[in-house]
């Protein structure tokens, strides 16, 4: 079942016959009800908002005026990167601001100490930016082992290109990737193996003040339209990145611009286990695009036929964040995609030749059915082995008996524990010790202050930002592993394999799911009650295995391509 | 959608929906219902009296047609408060304005009105389809399962509890569900639709195709079942199949059986954005003249608005009036000279209406509007193309293309130029674009056939025919194909 997010209002002829067209696995049995939506069972406190107290005082700008301009709604995204190389995770918030007036308020940089306090160093690093933001991903483009930025933006597009000093440099231009529509979210990757980063750009509408008219909530109030009221969705660009620094469009040439829709999320993966990386695009309100590398210069859309272009009946849904995982540490890459309320949240499982809407059985549709999705991650919070799942909620039209009385558009956000497999139990108040409503859009998962756990990172649209540290209890210990594909290249869609006292779990090392943001590009693991790792596998981007290890718990550690040995 | 055949008696029941029998007998509990007198404000009474009614706060902002509407009903609840079918046509009036939160506490107090000779079982429906809306998915299947209990032969309500057992992971309730809806009236899909998916979900896709080709025997045009068709085809290996089923049916929508509300909650459903819409829905299901009508109601209470105009030139259009369309949009111009949709729509009924010159215009200002929309130089394209003057239609077809248009007209216009200057490798590249975008529009694939047997290519000619032939097989230009590739096959 799924709603029209408001009626239509505005329709188009442009249909209309004109004189010269001749168109006039797992089978589930009757156990427990999956997916009740009773409250949830009271937990204990898994996370802190500690934004404050981490030094990190960022408010979110929409610039929303009362005449509800669409892209207003949809920010902002968060990036966890480490811009300095010290071994921890700094943090970049991006900024929309204003769609009338360039205004005062920039994306921020903050530094982080190694022990989760922060110092805005925005202006020392030059990344003030101050278009109308919206996310950002992180890669090293220039090979040169640092970690550069490319901010998507209403307009033009950044590419902060990280000096090695601490500073930045915008060279979007130069580059050939200032692209001035309205994008989304964005991910490096090396869809050809050359060794060089290349770009993937999702773009939502074509979108100008022009094309805005009035749309009504439920309850008859003039409100956000949906995207399908402007039918003008904007194609997807691909990048290939090139040794001189500089990339070219290859949308055409690729494939890519044979299919698009109002692209909001994307991630990186080899979901057909091939040993080259896969794109999927998450659009809002039509159907998703499956990207198949086919070996390195094309790219054929296989959602359709694989069954991640729409939801198990059939129907396009709002997709918003989005997540590569193997929830069943099965060696193959899952999919979950966060949407609209009154639309579930959806989990396509990997079935080999393809993939299976299993939403029905994992215990979160009756949950998700009274939120709007958008940031999210798997990560095991409290290292039992198993993965957790946190959802960013908030609303994208008014709702008559809101949340917040103070915020229509605020939600509580979501954390379920794994049970195993594609089973989750819901945590109350998404973990926190009371429940902390906002209108969250980006969200970010890393170990911001080096104590082993996954912390969060949340964009509060028109709201402070929040910093959620985990204190969760753990039921065991953790490993945490920089994956670096030669070099100091952080590398881009490797799939790492752990071994530790019979079980097995797998991650991909790539920074770029969620919504708008970017994430650890290492891979975390919780080990439950083992007190080391027996092995490390990497299938590393173009398919080369390697082992590693053992390691002891409790530790980060280097997998590095080429140190390991045969598998 | 589709129409049900509703047991007479039950019709009969619902709507009176308080009544001293049922086609089960039986009753389901009216339980508690936590948003009737917290969700909303209720007037006068105690804040936790159950039963006081259930009206909006802070109306400022919404539709005065719906804000009036509601307090029309309300006073009626008021004048007789103990009247379940009043307080039930309260909830209807919420329902029908996407208020769901008050329409649910609304049936919980019809149902809570009435007594033991009044099962209460027509209001818990409607109420248990609020919860599910308002994200009680629990709430609403336990609710729906004693209404199921009760009319045990409804298709309505056994589709609605197939639905809400699967989406609860219940698949074997869910099968049950649906199994009896279909049992009671095979006619209504939903039953063998929902059943299909049940046991795809079980990993029994040939059940799946089994239940499905009987459905779509009677109904080529039954894309949801397309798509479960598909996806079954999918799961046993079948992929090419699997591929086409899945391109027609992609993005269906299963609906709902009617029930016997289905009328009232159209006729409650107020305001400016809704009434568009239905008017939109009308007119896609063909019923002009209601569209017409409604249309000048709306235009005299909102003349103010080119929305509605530019929907009554749709409705002139679409049956042939493209003289009084073209008038009509050029008064809308005239309401919103900076209204892109209306510039664009003028250029068509200028074309259509022999105005060439005109049209250009009109394409040129839609592009000056939203210079960065491609439809703008489609429109301008349509304009080159029926002056005949081919190539500046190419250059505008191309940059529409590039700024991001993906209607399949596009393309389709697109494949009929290159085709028409024997460029048959771009004809066949939008061709098979336009069919890939349209997938249920048989004459995309009717081009591309052409196409195909045009370049000498038979088999990919009979390839999209037959995908043709699936859609539409009586159509003529259907039937003409089909002997002109038997007369090249030398059949």
């Amino acid at each position: 079942m799924s709603l029209l997010r408001s009626p239509r209002v505005l329709l188009s002829l442009g249909s209309i016959l004109l004189g010269l067209a001749a168109c006039s696995s797992e089978t589930e049995s009757d156990k427990a009800p999956a997916s009740g939506n009773a409250a949830p069972p009271s937990m204990a406190t898994w996370f802190e908002e500690s934004a404050a107290a981490a030094g990190v005082d960022f408010k979110h700008e929409s610039g929303a005026d009362g005449e509800h301009w669409f892209p207003e709604i949809m920010g902002g995204g968060v990036c966890l990167f480490d811009y300095d190389a010290d071994g921890d995770l700094d943090l970049y918030v991006v900024q929309s601001g204003d769609l009338k007036a360039s205004g005062a308020a920039t994306n921020r940089l903050f530094r982080n100490d190694g022990a989760g306090q922060f110092d805005d160093v925005t202006g020392a690093a030059g990344v003030g930016h101050a278009g109308y933001g919206m996310g950002a991903c992180t890669g090293d483009y220039d090979g040169d082992g640092d970690t550069d930025l490319y901010v998507t933006n209403v307009g033009p597009n950044a590419l902060f290109r990280n000096e090695g000093d601490g500073t930045f440099r915008e060279v979007a231009a130069q580059a050939g990737v200032d692209h001035a529509g309205w994008g989304t979210s964005c991910a490096f990757l090396d869809y050809d193996l050359d060794g060089l980063a290349d770009l993937f750009l999702a773009n939502n509408l074509v979108w100008s003040p022009q094309i805005e008219q009035a749309c009504f909530n439920y309850y008859g109030e003039e409100d956000y339209c949906s995207p399908n009221n402007y039918n003008a969705p904007a194609p997807d660009v691909l990048y290939h990145g090139k040794a001189t620094g500089v990339f070219e469009d290859v949308s055409a040439a690729s494939g890519i611009s044979t299919s698009f829709g109002n692209g909001l999320g994307v991630v990186v993966g080899d979901y057909d286990n091939d040993g080259d990386p896969d794109l999927y695009v998450a659009n809002d309100a039509r159907p998703n695009q499956l990207w198949r590398n086919e070996g390195g210069t094309k790219f054929t859309d296989q959602a359709l036929i694989s069954g991640t272009a729409v939801n198990g009946d059939g129907a396009a849904e709002a997709g918003m964040g989005v997540q590569f995982v193997d929830a069943e540490n099965d060696g193959d890459l899952d999919l979950f995609m966060t949407h609209l309320r009154n639309e579930s949240n959806t989990f396509y499982v990997n079935q080999g030749g393809g993939f299976r809407d299993m939403t029905r059985v994992t215990g979160m549709l009756g949950r998700s059915l009274k939120f709007t999705g958008f940031g999210t991650g798997f990560a095991d919070f409290d290292h039992d082995g198993e993965l957790d799942l946190f959802i960013a909620n908030g609303a994208v039209q008014r709702w008559k008996q809101p949340f917040d009385p103070a915020n229509p558009y605020a939600e509580a956000n979501l954390l379920f524990r794994g049970m195993g497999g594609t089973q989750f139990e819901e945590i109350a108040d998404a973990g926190l010790a009371a429940p902390l409503l906002g209108t969250s859009r980006g969200a970010a998962f890393g170990d911001l202050d080096a104590d082993g756990d996954i912390d969060v990172v949340v964009v509060e649209l028109d709201g402070d930002l929040r910093v959620l540290k985990n204190v969760a209890p753990k039921i065991g210990g953790w490993v945490r592993f920089a994956v670096l594909d030669g070099g100091d290249q952080k590398a881009l869609g490797a799939r790492v394999r752990v071994k530790s006292s019979g079980a097995e779990y797998w991650r991909v090392a790539h920074p770029a799911y969620s919504y708008l943001s970017s994430n650890d590009p290492g891979v975390h693991f919780g080990l439950s009650t083992s007190t080391q790792v027996d092995e490390v596998l990497v299938i590393w981007n173009g398919g080369t295995r390697e082992v590693f290890g053992p390691f002891p718990a409790g530790a980060v550690h280097e997998l590095r391509a080429g140190a390991g040995r045969a598998e | 959608m589709q129409r049900s055949a509703f047991p007479t008696l039950f019709l009969a029941l619902f709507l009176g929906a308080c009544s001293d029998s049922a086609d089960s007998k039986g009753s389901a509990p009216a339980p508690a219902d936590p948003a009737a007198g917290s969700a909303s404000s209720t007037d006068s009474a105690p804040a936790r009296d159950p039963l006081a009614v259930v009206t909006l706060e802070n109306t400022a902002n919404m539709d005065p047609e719906v804000v009036a509407l509601v307090e029309k009903q309300v006073e009626l609840v008021r004048q007789s408060p103990a009247d379940p079918q009043v307080r039930g046509n309260l909830g209807l009036v919420y329902e029908a304005n996407t208020m769901w939160v008050e329409a649910q506490a609304t049936y919980t107090q019809a149902a809570a009105l009435c007594d033991e000779k009044q099962p209460e079982a027509g209001w818990l429906y409607r109420r248990a389809i609020m919860q599910r809306m308002n994200g009680d998915l629990a709430g609403g299947l336990e609710t729906m399962r004693g209404v199921a209990s009760v009319f045990t032969r409804t298709p309505s309500i056994q589709a609605r509890l197939g639905e809400m057992a699967f989406e609860s992971g219940l698949f074997e309730e869910a099968a049950s569900a649906y199994q009896r809806g279909a049992d009671v009236d095979p006619r209504v899909p939903h039953g063998s639709l929902g059943l299909a998916r049940v046991r795809l979900a079980q990993d029994r896709p040939q059940e799946a195709v089994d239940l499905i080709l009987p459905l779509l025997e009677k109904n080529p045009n039954y894309v949801a079942g397309r798509f479960t068709l598909g996806q079954a085809y999918r799961a046993l290996g079948r992929t090419e199949e699997a591929a086409a089923e899945l391109a027609v049916g992609v993005d269906s929508r299963a609906g709902y059986p009617l029930d016997p509300h289905t009328t009232q909650l159209r006729e409650y459903a107020a305001g400016f954005g809704r009434r568009m819409g239905l008017v939109e829905n009308l007119i896609l299901a063909g019923e002009l003249t209601e569209a017409l009508n409604r249309l000048e109601k709306l235009r005299e209470e909102h003349p103010d608005k080119y929305h509605v105009v530019n929907l009554m030139a749709r409705v002139y259009m679409v049956s042939g009036g493209m003289q009084e369309a073209y008038q009509l949009l050029q008064e809308s111009v005239a309401l919103d000279p900076g209204a892109h949709a209306t510039r664009t729509e003028l250029c068509a009924a200028a074309l259509n209406t022999g105005r060439v010159d005109e049209a250009l215009v009109q394409a040129n200002a839609a592009i000056e509007i939203a210079p960065q929309l491609g439809s703008s130089y489609y429109f301008r394209g349509l304009v080159h193309m029926q002056a005949n003057r081919l190539q500046e239609a190419l250059a505008d077809f191309e940059l529409a293309e590039k700024k991001g248009a993906t209607n399949p007209e596009l393309f389709f216009h697109s494949a009929r130029i290159y085709a028409s200057i024997g460029q048959m490798e771009g004809a066949l590249r939008y061709a098979a674009l336009a069919a890939q975008k349209a997938p249920r529009n048989y004459t995309m694939h009717l081009l591309l056939a052409q196409i195909h047997a045009t370049a000498g290519n038979l088999i990919g000619a009979r390839k999209a025919f037959g995908r043709a032939q699936a859609l539409n097989p009586t159509d003529p230009d259907v039937l003409q194909l089909a002997r002109a590739l038997d007369e090249l096959e030398g059949r």
